[in-house]
């Protein structure tokens, strides 16, 4: 099984760089630069200067956008993303969250937007020749995950809506552009009042209020977001016709952009979990870690159960992608795959914390970086509390 | 003033050690309510104080002033209560060998010469330079520093006898600053989950919250006993539940580390980001059980040499 996934993955990447020569190779040498700018996003909690230099714009706008619309085909279906994803948390998992794209601002507009609307956004982001950024907001102070108890209201105002509410831990929402903001029109119906609005920077009233001290995942940024009489056409709701709005509540799309980020979200993860144990190897074999014999044994077999463990989030992780490709609802695969790895993240953190204690509390140190970023892994896009609870409140918890 | 040494010293040893644990106690309370813990730390006057105590009262008093202060503000706790226990002029010692270099940990940066000891040799010497500097995690005033591996001279032969009794007394003391970093980490997830309401209730109501703080409760039990069994009740370094005991130190390490990452997660991304306490502590309790290890595998590697080195 894993030996077939071996070579299916290098099948698909063989396809990826038929399809598409050029973006492959930028994509590489980008991996190849990307070590020199960990430390520095890590250190201003921002994406450090230079590096939106590794790559063209048009190749980093276009990460995640549908092919259709002129997307990577590097990141064409789920499994590809969770392979390249992986590829790149191996070097580093934190500043592709922050780098150029809408990001998990897309499926929300691929699931619930109009025709018009995909192809003005798509169309937009496609062909723009400067680094483009999306958020996607819908966490609150009250209720991160709850969309009965939602807050931020949109109350409608002769042809537009008037959006009012603010939206916290929304990562790179200081530096987006087009950010998806979910609120209420009829507070009394729960999620089904829940609509999708795309907010764009310097719409009126739109503002980010601050920016967030993250303990680790520096480089992706978050920040707090707030809507203060936010005068919005209808063309802004996603799925508005102009004549009228969507059959559905957006909590579909949002369910759908978890759908599509989760397995690539556990794959960036995984690779993370790679990167580090390469690492440690590297480092061990070089000398750099002053170990007694005993204590080198311990290090070396806690590094081989790790590795195997890790390749199995990245089966899980891979599973759930290729059921996304397949057209499965994934819900209960996503959030599965995404709790495992997180998990293990923050497993193999404190594992190596242990092992190599002056190391981990070393600021600047790989070691120590991955120990803050792990358990942020368990934090972002959904607790691992909440996963779980998707997991086993899934009606029929499809295990095979 | 000296609150620990204002009493009758004629009093039964016990008496001695439960009037120092109150003035601890008290004096903890007050930095609580106003501040200085460097000011109330020097007006006990531990270093006139534990010379006086039996080995294991000394160090029931050390860790004892680690929980109260620890409790307090970590940082503050460990820069004032370091020099108070540790055996004059050895304040700062880094840790290494002839192989790999060696490398001192301080959670605020001090000054004055630092002692590199050199087991290959078997030898200390002044280091010549402060070091090379890194930031510590969670210590924003604090300092990892190394030296390479050609800076131990060959120095005056080592005292093992010293170099034991500074060791025990900064692992007792590191256990004790643990202890209350994480009993601080156990009562603020339990407040925040009491407090935070969603749904309509506060999350302590939900069982998968629930359960978690019922976890933090029982690591945070575990942790207190241990770490407190582990700093006074041995005196023989061949123990395994001695406070140089590596598997010892790893495993309060574990404990601490279940701690922190509860307490962040209970508190969800408000816990990972500045504001709350848990952020910080998660950050703390691993620099300071790095340090504990640290102290301890370097212990470990100087008593394999204790026979010759005792001369």
């Amino acid at each position: 099984m894993i030996g077939a996934t071996a070579a299916a993955r290098s099948d698909e990447i063989a396809r990826i760089e038929a399809a598409d020569a050029g973006g492959w190779h930028e994509i590489r040498s980008m991996l190849d630069d990307l070590p020199g700018f960990v430390a520095a996003g890590d250190e201003t909690g921002d994406l450090p200067p230079g590096v939106l230099g590794l790559a063209s714009t048009r190749l980093l706008n276009r990460m995640n956008l549908p092919v259709e619309y002129g997307g990577l085909e590097a990141t064409a279906t789920a499994v590809r993303r969770a392979i390249m994803c992986e590829m790149i948390g191996r070097v580093c998992a934190v500043i592709p969250m922050a780098l150029p794209g809408l990001g998990l601002a897309m499926p929300p507009i691929l699931a619930l937007g109009t025709a018009e609307q995909k192809a003005a956004i798509f169309g937009d982001i496609a062909d723009s020749d400067i680094p483009r950024f999306g958020a996607f907001a819908i966490t609150e102070w009250h209720g991160g995950s709850d969309p009965v108890a939602m807050r931020t209201v949109a109350v409608r105002d002769g042809d537009h809506y008037v959006l009012n509410g603010e939206k916290c831990f929304i990562t790179g929402g200081a530096r987006a552009d087009t950010v998806v903001v979910f609120a209420t029109v009829a507070p009394d119906k729960g999620r089904f009042g829940i609509r999708a609005f795309v907010v764009r920077r310097g719409d009126p009233g739109f503002r980010v209020d601050r920016s967030e001290d993250m303990m680790g995942l520096r480089a992706a940024g978050l920040a707090t977001l707030s809507f203060t009489d936010c005068r919005l056409p209808m063309s802004a709701m996603l799925g508005h016709t102009g004549k009228r709005g969507p059959f559905i509540d957006a909590f579909t799309g949002a369910q759908s952009a978890w759908n599509y980020m989760r397995p690539a979200i556990a794959s960036g993860i995984n690779g993370a979990c790679f990167g580090i144990l390469d690492e440690v190897k590297r480092r061990l074999n070089a000398g750099e870690f002053a170990l007694t014999d005993a204590r080198e044994v311990e290090l070396l077999s806690g590094l081989a159960r790790f590795h195997a463990k890790t390749v199995a989030g990245r089966l899980v992780a891979m599973d759930a992608a290729k059921r996304f490709d397949a057209g499965d609802r994934t819900g209960l695969d996503a959030s599965l795959a995404k709790a495992y790895s997180s998990t293990l993240a923050m497993e193999l953190a404190a594992f190596l914390a242990t092992a190599l204690p002056t190391e981990a509390i070393t600021r600047g140190d790989r070691i120590e970086k991955f120990y803050r970023d792990a358990k942020g892994f368990d934090i972002l896009e959904g607790t691992g509390d909440m996963q779980r609870l998707i997991v086993a409140r899934a009606a029929e918890p499809r295990l095979h | 003033m000296n609150a620990c040494l204002d009493i009758d010293l004629h009093n039964p040893a016990d008496d001695l050690v439960a009037t120092c644990l109150a003035a601890i106690a008290a004096a903890a309370e007050r930095c609580r309510q106003r501040g200085d813990i460097a000011r109330a730390i020097a007006d006990l006057d531990l270093s006139a104080m534990l010379p006086i105590l039996d080995p294991a009262a000394a160090r029931q008093v050390i860790f004892e002033a680690g929980v109260s202060f620890g409790t307090v503000d970590l940082a503050q706790a460990w820069h004032a209560l370091v020099p108070a226990v540790a055996p004059a002029p050895a304040a700062r010692v880094a840790f290494g060998s002839s192989r790999h270099g060696w490398v001192l940990v301080e959670p605020i940066a001090m000054t004055g010469p630092v002692r590199l000891l050199n087991p290959d040799t078997r030898s200390a010497s002044n280091a010549e330079s402060d070091g090379a500097a890194a930031p510590l995690l969670g210590f924003p005033a604090g300092a990892v520093r190394r030296w390479p591996a050609a800076a131990g001279g060959t120095g005056e032969p080592l005292c093992w006898d010293t170099a034991a009794r500074f060791n025990a007394a900064h692992a007792v003391l590191l256990l004790g600053l643990i202890t209350g970093g994480a009993r601080v980490a156990v009562t603020t997830a339990f407040a925040y989950a009491r407090s935070r309401e969603v749904g309509g209730s506060p999350i302590a109501q939900y069982q998968a919250v629930a359960l978690r703080l019922a976890d933090l409760a029982i690591n945070g039990r575990a942790l207190d006993v241990y770490a407190a069994a582990l700093a006074i009740d041995s005196d023989d370094p061949d123990d395994p539940d001695h406070q140089l005991s590596p598997a010892a130190s790893a495993t309060v390490a574990d404990f601490a580390f279940r701690i922190g990452r509860d307490a962040v997660q209970t508190a969800g991304g408000h816990g990972y980001v500045s504001g709350l306490p848990m952020r910080p502590l998660f950050e703390q309790l691993r620099a300071l059980t790095g340090l504990l290890q640290t102290i301890v595998e370097a212990h470990v590697a100087l008593d394999r040499l204790a026979p010759t080195v005792a001369a």
